[in-house]
């Protein structure tokens, strides 16, 4: 039954995954912009348009067009990009990691902020100790996060020159040039989930430590600090984790802003890019993998639920 | 759990906060440049491509048949030497001897005629074909080092036009199975290594190149920076030696910081708004006349580029240039267009839209200034402001009543008037057309003689200038900034950038 | 998602036929939040913003849009509160001026996600299995959208301008309304009043407009002054990418981007809008928290 629920949903979202094609694929037909043209620039004439488009397929039927792309798409084959002509595959496995790692930073970073704030300000709900951290993690959800990276380059490293303001460095190459790069990006990103988190870490916090079990612990005499440990922490977790997994989607949304700011080589910066450039391939390749992240985080967070809380009822 | 393990996450990152800032940044190799652009090129196949970002990498890796030297004067190249048949029907070019490709191949006329004809393909969609001898142009090899073009009509200026790395030579091997250049495999002093989309490139030396001694670099690491405040932070940070672009309003205090070295060059360019002849009332001379003089061109030029530019109250050209003509009617004076604009019928003024382009944001600033001078002479404006694809359909197919833009890398006078401005020339995106103006460019063309061509263009010019399909606002500036390690690099007028001569002292 | 989590104690007060008990109940919600001190603060900026967008020509002491360019980049000032910007524009001016723009966008926005979000998120919660799967994937399918690329390619097809920017933010958020209220119906439908008034012959329609939507309003009322935050933020990143309002008429978010360029010769051209939208935001979020808080009573101590 178990094997069935998840055989079930990984279909569900396979289907979501094509949908999210598509509906890219449709919105690129329908945006003003010919790409031939912005390829060829201000200056070329209708004739050498008209023999880029065919020589890019951009003449055919759209749902031809798409039909194409997929049928070569499941086979790993993204096509070329329309600008420069490099293989679309490669650009994005290029991507992904650098993308990878500030989302997964970025997490740490925000959780490390929201655990102790969330749960603190949940047991000593209405006094400074609440509300201090609050208004201070306030402040990330309400800063537009383009203008707080930039603030921050400024700071760290026009004025005080300990960190890096932009590029990036693999791993591979230095440890230590990899986190001066990284975390300024990730700073930036992981305060604004930080206060996202925290709120709701403090409001699950607060749900179980008023739910009927917690009070009868309470009740039982059991120690406060057992109470929350043992009863209030454990069950809290259940919603903290879909929290994040809710998270993680919008992570990867802040991250496209943040890479432009900090000239991060992840896949935010590469779609907007193809956006603009009306680079199809390169966008739908993009797209489709911010999908298949996306809908693979939300699926293991149900089938996590559904370890934690064995009282989930499946459909 | 405790609370001690909650915070360890912290600890930890603290921990590597202090721990980098106290190790210094990466180790400098020797003899490589680290350069930041500004914006992310399009495309790395020099006959397709079209924008300055792709061209400021291209410029270092390909090369033409002739070119411009730092003083923008015609220079030999690959072609050591050229002439023109007596009927002025054909161009001989005796090629440069011992050039090879990176490659290692040596280039020979097959090369010249290959390139120049898939420039000429449309299935290339280049949009250079006018710049190789136009459409009907035939390219032949002679000899192994001799090649010829021959145009239905006598063309003077092909060498000229024949100046600029789009026209560049590449070996067949760049093309691959899709008709694409991806890398191009060119004659230039560096080659395309480590590609990273449109992001990041290794330029490292082409041991084969002809140019003895030269590059002095072994490799110049570009990335792209976009945000104009991280890319001078790269550079005052040490993360980068050089930065291709500086924005106008920062000029002043890189100046003023004795760790920089600025370069400001006037440019061989003009910004402008083009006014579109086919709606009415712009389809009235006296209508654009009026807007020519309500413009005052100081504030523009200090909302656009901060000052660092020359306003233009005639024609395109400034008085730097050998080209420039003495005839600028358009000083500011709204009076004078209240009373072009009573004249034309439009006493209570009328209604446009301006078309600036938000990926170049100077032309949205220009804009605001434009419609704040406009409405004190009664002419209403509303901006709209499409990104970069998006304006360039709508500017192609007429359908605008006034776009803002510029024009660049303008070496020569013909730059100026033929392409933009002759009847259903391809680039004459206003609508214009004068039979007078027509036959004055066509001649212009046929003729080598400075003073006899500088006479045309002269006439020319003023046709144009009091027809006003274009209202010119000023020419601007380059600018560069690099670490003061960084020597050799010439800032030149036309916007070539080149690292052949560019080396790290110390 | 298609998990349903056994309602752990979600249980709301079911809204009575008659309006009396609700009624106290709204009351009680008021009364808490009236002593909730950060949503009062919230509330209190937003009057702020809210009067200046009603009355900001009115009140402006300048032309928001008069250039000067003898006084271009001049600092705060007692005669320029916050100082000009690079076309000697009264930046004061131009922040009351903009809140209209910021207060429009959210409404605006906020309006579109809300009426189809909680629409479609009823319709699903209450229909069958099929319309239920139907509906909801279609919403995994916008959700799975990084939500500005999504505002960017929709932004892309509709054209630029700060009405279209509206319309993209708002389908952006309609998936976070539709999941909010299918999953605040799911957890009543099979309340007794629910089955009661089904068994009274009340039509589908009639059930969920007067049993199902009373009650789970709370949860998007909520939704509701939060988003607004987020369609603030969403149109200054709109602007930062350039798609947002154009120019002249100022909004916050293109202030601010513009600003940016001039960090370092003049810093408050981005401080002060900025500072607005961080604030405005704040007041939002404030008030929602409050208001969170309020109309769930078992978060009272």
């Amino acid at each position: 039954m178990n094997y069935q629920y998840v055989l079930q949903r990984l279909l569900l979202a396979m289907i979501v995954v094509l949908g999210v094609t598509f509906v890219v694929f449709m919105i690129m037909q329908i945006v003003p912009g010919d790409p031939a043209r912005v390829i060829l620039g201000p200056y070329a004439s209708d004739e050498s348009v008209a023999g880029l488009r065919e020589r890019l397929g951009l003449d055919r039927p759209f749902l031809e067009q798409y039909l194409t792309w997929l049928s070569k798409a499941v086979r790993g084959d993204f096509g070329q990009s329309l600008l420069g002509g490099q293989e679309v595959a490669p650009q994005l496995w290029g991507r992904v990691g650098p993308s990878l790692e500030l989302a997964l930073v970025s997490l740490a970073i925000g959780l490390a902020i929201a655990f102790p704030i969330g749960i603190v300000s949940a047991l000593k709900q209405g006094t400074l100790l609440d509300i201090v951290p609050t208004v201070f993690s306030q402040i990330g959800v309400s800063i537009p996060s383009f203008w707080m990276g930039i603030l921050l380059i400024l700071i760290f490293s026009l004025n005080l020159e300990l960190l890096p303001p932009t590029g990036y460095t693999p791993i591979s190459e230095s440890v230590g040039d990899w986190l001066a790069h990284i975390i300024l990006p990730a700073f930036t990103a992981g305060f604004v989930s930080a206060s996202i988190q925290t709120r709701f870490i403090r409001s699950a916090m607060l749900d179980v430590l008023n739910a009927n079990y917690v009070m009868t612990a309470r009740a039982k005499g059991l120690a406060e600090r057992a109470v929350i440990l043992r009863h209030a922490f454990r069950n809290a977790m259940i919603n903290i984790v879909t929290i994040i997994g809710l998270q993680i989607t919008a992570l990867f949304s802040g991250l496209v802003l943040v890479e432009i700011v900090f000239s991060w080589p992840g896949l935010g910066r590469l779609a907007l890019n193809a956006v603009e450039e009306r680079d199809y391939p390169l966008l739908q390749g993009t797209v489709l993998v911010f999908a298949v992240i996306v809908t693979l985080v939300n699926l293991l967070i149900d089938l996590l639920y559904f370890f934690l809380d064995p009282r989930i009822e499946y459909v | 759990m405790n609370k001690l393990k909650l915070m360890l996450p912290i600890v930890l990152l603290i921990a590597a906060i202090v721990g980098i800032s106290l190790t210094t940044s990466a180790q400098m190799s020797e003899n490589v440049l680290r350069s930041a652009h500004d914006a992310e090129w399009t495309g790395l196949d020099p006959h397709v491509a079209s924008t300055v970002s792709s061209f400021h990498v291209l410029a270092n890796v390909v090369e033409s048949l002739t070119t411009n030297s730092d003083n923008i004067e015609l220079t030999p190249l690959l072609a050591t030497d050229w002439s023109q048949s007596e009927d002025g029907l054909t161009w001989t070019f005796n090629l440069r001897e011992g050039v090879t490709f990176s490659n290692g191949e040596e280039m020979t006329s097959e090369h010249v005629v290959f390139s120049m004809s898939r420039i000429l393909d449309p299935n290339t969609g280049s949009g250079r074909v006018a710049a190789v001898g136009g459409p009907d142009a035939v390219w032949e090899a002679i000899d192994s080092h001799t090649v010829t073009v021959t145009t239905p009509a006598p063309n003077a200026i092909l060498p000229v036009l024949l100046a600029g790395r789009s026209q560049a030579v590449v070996h067949p091997d760049s093309v691959d199975e899709n008709g694409v250049i991806v890398i191009p495999i060119g004659t230039g002093p560096f080659i395309v290594e480590d590609l990273d989309g449109t992001i990041s490139m290794r330029l490292v030396k082409n041991e084969n190149y002809w140019q003895e001694g030269l590059p002095l670099l072994d490799a110049v690491e570009i990335s792209v920076i976009q945000e104009d405040a991280a890319r001078e932070a790269a550079l005052l940070g040490g993360e980068v030696d050089f930065i291709n672009a500086v924005a106008p309003q920062a000029v002043q205090a890189l100046q003023d910081n004795p760790d920089v070295n600025v370069l400001v060059s006037p440019a061989l360019a003009y910004k402008y708004i083009g006014l579109n002849l086919m709606r009415e009332p712009l389809n009235d001379a006296r209508v654009r006349q009026a807007i020519a003089y309500a413009i005052n061109r100081d504030d523009l030029c200090a909302a656009g580029d901060f000052g660092l530019c020359t306003p233009l109250y005639g024609g395109p050209i400034d008085t730097g240039n050998p080209w420039h003509f003495d005839y600028a009617p358009y000083s500011y004076d709204p009076d004078k267009a209240r009373a072009l604009l009573a004249e034309a019928g439009l006493a209570d003024g009328f209604e446009m839209e301006l078309m600036p382009t938000s990926t170049y944001q100077d032309t949205v600033r220009q804009a605001q200034v434009l419609q704040a001078q406009l409405a004190a002479v009664g002419i209403r404006t509303t901006i709209n402001a499409p990104e970069w694809a998006e304006w360039l359909e709508l500017e192609g197919n007429f359908r605008y009543d006034g776009y803002i833009c510029s024009w660049n890398g303008l070496t020569d006078v013909e730059n100026y008037f033929y392409l933009q401005h002759r009847t259903d020339e391809v680039f004459n995106f206003t609508g214009y057309s004068n039979s007078d103006f027509d036959a004055l460019v066509d001649q212009g063309r046929q003729v080598s003689d400075f003073d006899e061509r500088y006479a045309i263009y002269e006439q020319a010019n003023r046709i144009l200038v009091d027809a006003v399909p274009y209202v010119y606002f000023y020419n601007p500036a380059f600018t560069r900034a690099m670490n003061p390690r960084v020597q050799g690099y010439v800032l030149r007028s036309d916007n070539n950038n080149l690292y052949m001569n560019t080396y790290l002292d110390g | 998602m298609s998990m349903k989590a056994k309602p752990a104690s979600k249980l709301k007060a079911p809204a009575d036929e008659s309006l009396g008990p609700a009624n106290t109940l709204w009351r009680d919600a008021f009364r808490r939040l009236l002593r909730h001190r950060l949503a009062m603060f919230g509330a209190a900026v937003l009057v702020i913003v809210i009067v200046m967008g009603i009355f900001g020509p009115a009140i402006s002491p300048y032309d928001p849009n008069g250039m000067d360019f003898a006084d271009r980049f001049a600092g705060p000032s007692l005669e320029h509160w916050m100082g000009t910007d690079d076309f000697g524009r009264d930046i004061f001016s131009r922040i009351i001026v903009g809140a209209r723009v910021s207060l429009q966008v959210g409404l605006v926005a906020v309006s579109v996600a809300t009426i189809f979000g909680t629409a479609l998120g009823l319709i699903a919660g209450y229909s069958t299995r099929l319309t239920d799967e139907v509906i909801m994937r279609a919403m995994d399918v916008l959700y799975a959208f990084p939500a500005i690329l999504l505002a960017i390619a929709i932004m892309a097809a509709l054209g630029k301008g700060i009405g279209n920017a509206m319309i993209a933010i708002g389908i952006v958020y309609i998936p976070i309304f539709a999941r909010i209220a299918r999953g605040a119906v799911l957890g009543i439908r099979n309340e007794e009043f629910i089955i009661a008034a089904k068994a009274l012959g009340a039509g589908d329609l009639r059930i969920l407009l007067a049993h199902v939507l009373p009650n789970v309003l709370s949860p998007i009322i909520v939704e509701i002054t939060l988003s607004l935050a987020f369609a603030i933020l969403a149109e200054a990143a709109l602007s930062f990418l350039g798609l947002g309002t154009q120019p002249p008429d100022p909004s916050w978010g293109r202030m601010l981007s513009e600003g940016r360029a001039f960090y370092r010769q003049s810093g408050w051209m981005a401080f002060f809008p900025g500072f607005a939208i961080t604030l405005t935001v704040m007041g939002f979020n404030y008030l929602g928290d409050g208001l969170r808080d309020a109309l769930d009573p078992k978060l009272r101590r």
